[in-house]
């Protein structure tokens, strides 16, 4: 006679379930580690993976290949202070761009400003830069025209509204493009609406912004010769890894700098920063996964004591089942089946728990989350996991007892 | 035809302590197909320990258990708990009844552990309750149920997967003597429709006397087989007391 257990799954999980039902109270506070880890789970990968894609994002509107030089020594505490941010002008941009291996350069100068159209008032920031400007960012022009080379050289005071700018200084149905605005008080005329990118850059409205021609806000608006920043965009991920180098070569050459001298300018690789800040945040979901999933270990600790429980109240129940001819599997089975249904009855309420947390926190805190098929997998395994292995040992304690023992235990 | 039960030289100690307790000293004892017989003994002569044994709910220390032919006392725990499945029925004292299972569920417990589908337990669960008698209380838990119903529900789940063996350690030790004649009634009809054996473990000697043979123990032995003439019969006592 081959040992064999005829039960049927259906009916071990009916009587499970019936088991869990006799106890709603207990067996809802049992599950409830398990229902926390496995939101905290979800709610932590998800708004790590939120985080993640939005730094992507970040990536790919800023336009790829990107390196920006700014003036002043790597590190320098002094930056900001005097001479030392003066020193990369316009022509240095030019000098950059003819080095082989460089796409398009735009120097930019920033600074705020108050814009007025008519009675309406808006403070924004105002760029200063080339008419590469928009092919480096990969803007488009809504409407109207972004400035061109004519304008540059003609120092025309011409201006490109960013999306929101249009919405705070115009009413709807004014077409902006034509429109005199002023700038500090100064006339100009707008040449074109950007598209929106509808997010922000780094926290800012990348949408509150507009452009001028650098020359113009040299002249007019700064009355300065220097630039804040000169984008460089390589032809390719290999040329950006060289472009440092040169750019280095040529603009302490065009500066002057005797050899013992340091750098009088820093070159930034904004993809690679990205990349780290990436990294960490990825770091930090895992970290912070991790701590959720200790929480579903302490969860199967209790699901394991409330089994044990059980199985000592249940042990007349269990000698009933033996006298009728359950088998020492069957009674294993059904522990374990009552112990796997709880866990996984908890998952499942953490995993809508979980969801559903995400969801308010994008809606309510606007931070952004990401709910994918990966995590919840994982949490259902986890949970599975966590109800056979705590599940098991009393599970065996119940099938090993001896059927006359426990029919006469009180 | 071989006999249900046959038993060789069955001993049975327990360990309890120092000193061991030898609760069955060399029983010799053969029941044919189709018998109704009683155990008889006063408390501590063995006559339970007997009965478990038979029952597959424990093992002799030592000696042969050969049901129908085959040795029990070789058979592993799943073997003995399949016997306990198909070839046995065993009704208790205090009922052994699921207390949060309603009297439907506890009968089709034995099919559950068969393998039988739902819907075959239920029917077979159903007759069977109608039977006992106990119909329209299906749905009731043990706990709203009468002492007297509550042994007719346990009876129905003893024989609901057909046993060949219906094994009762004093059945109406928990009742009143009229339920208790009652019960008896029923064992007795029922030995009487399907010829099923029938093993009763009692103290009291009326109860022992509706059986068609008396087996007496004392201290672990057996001291006296009797083969009763003229059983009483359950059923016809009762009208009387009507």
């Amino acid at each position: 006679m081959q040992p064999k257990v005829n039960i049927s799954f259906k009916t071990l999980c009916g009587e499970a379930l019936q088991a869990i039902q006799a106890n709603k109270a207990r067996s809802l506070l049992t599950v409830m580690g398990i229902v926390i880890g496995v939101a905290a789970v979800i709610i932590m990968v998800g708004l790590g993976q939120g985080a993640s894609r939005s730094i992507t994002t970040q990536i790919q509107r800023m336009g790829s290949n990107l390196l920006m030089v700014f003036p002043g020594a790597a590190g320098s505490q002094v930056r900001g202070a005097g001479g030392a941010t003066n020193t990369l002008k316009a022509e240095d941009a030019r000098a950059i761009a003819r080095l082989p291996g460089v796409a398009r350069t735009a120097p930019e100068i920033n600074t705020g400003a108050t814009a007025s159209w008519g009675s309406q008032t808006w403070v924004t920031s105002v760029t200063g830069t080339t008419p590469e400007m928009p092919l480096i960012l990969n803007r488009e022009v809504e409407s109207g025209r972004f400035f061109d080379e004519q304008d540059q050289r003609g120092i025309t005071n011409v201006a490109v509204l960013g999306k929101s700018v249009v919405e705070n200084l115009f009413p709807l149905g004014v077409d902006p493009v034509g429109q005199t605005i002023r700038l500090n008080k100064i006339a100009f005329t707008v040449a074109g609406v950007l598209s929106p990118t509808g997010a922000s850059t780094m926290g800012r409205d990348a949408d509150d912004i507009i452009y001028v021609p650098l020359s113009t806000a040299q002249i007019r608006l700064l009355g300065v010769d220097y630039v804040r920043t000169i984008n460089v965009q390589a032809q390719s991920p290999a040329d950006l890894e060289r472009l440092p180098e040169l750019i280095t070569g040529v603009l302490r050459e065009r500066h002057r700098l005797p050899l013992n001298a340091e750098d009088d300018f820093t070159i930034r690789n904004l993809t690679a920063i990205l990349e780290a800040a990436q990294n960490a945040a990825g770091i930090m979901t895992t970290l912070l996964a991790g701590v959720a999933a200790v929480s579903l270990l302490v969860g199967g600790i209790g699901i394991m004591n409330i089994m044990l429980v059980s199985v000592t109240e249940r042990t007349r129940e269990i000698g009933i089942r033996m006298s009728v001819g359950a088998t020492e599997q069957a009674i294993l089975l059904q522990f374990l089946t009552e112990a796997v249904v709880l866990s996984l009855t908890g998952g499942a309420i953490g995993i809508f728990s979980g969801v559903t947390a995400n969801y308010l926190i994008s809606a309510l805190a606007g931070w952004p989350t990401v709910i994918s098929m990966g995590p919840i997998l994982l949490a259902v395994l986890f949970a599975a996991s966590v109800g056979i292995f705590f599940g098991y040992y009393p599970a065996r304690r119940a099938a090993a007892l001896n059927p006359l023992e426990a029919l006469r235990y009180e | 035809m071989k006999p249900v039960v046959e038993l060789t030289g069955l001993t049975k100690t327990f360990f309890l302590g120092e000193q061991p307790a030898h609760v069955l000293k060399g029983i010799n004892l053969t029941i044919p197909t189709g018998e109704m017989v009683a155990l008889m003994g006063a408390s501590g002569s063995g006559k339970s320990t007997l009965l478990h044994i038979i029952g597959c709910l424990d093992r002799p220390t030592s000696g042969i258990y050969r049901q129908e032919g085959k040795d029990v006392h070789l058979l592993s725990k799943t073997e003995m708990a399949g016997l306990r499945n198909r070839k046995i029925g065993f009704v208790f004292q205090q009922f052994n009844l699921l207390a949060r299972a309603t009297a439907l569920q506890n009968v089709e417990l034995p099919l559950l552990y068969a393998g039988v589908p739902p819907t075959e337990r239920k029917t077979r669960a159903l007759a069977l309750l109608n039977r006992m008698g106990i119909t329209g209380f299906e749905r009731h838990r043990p706990a709203q149920l009468s002492g007297g119903q509550q042994q007719r529900v346990a009876i129905a789940r003893a024989l609901v997967n057909h046993p060949v063996l219906l094994l009762a350690d004093e059945p109406t030790g928990q009742l009143d003597s009229r339920t208790g004649l009652d019960v008896l009634a029923l064992f007795q009809e029922l030995h009487a429709e399907t010829g099923i054996t029938i093993v009763i473990v009692t103290h009291d000697a009326g109860s022992a006397a509706l059986c068609e043979r008396i087996v007496y123990l004392q201290d672990g032995v057996i001291t006296r087989e009797e083969t009763v003439n003229n059983p009483r019969n359950a059923r016809e006592e009762l009208k009387k007391m009507d």
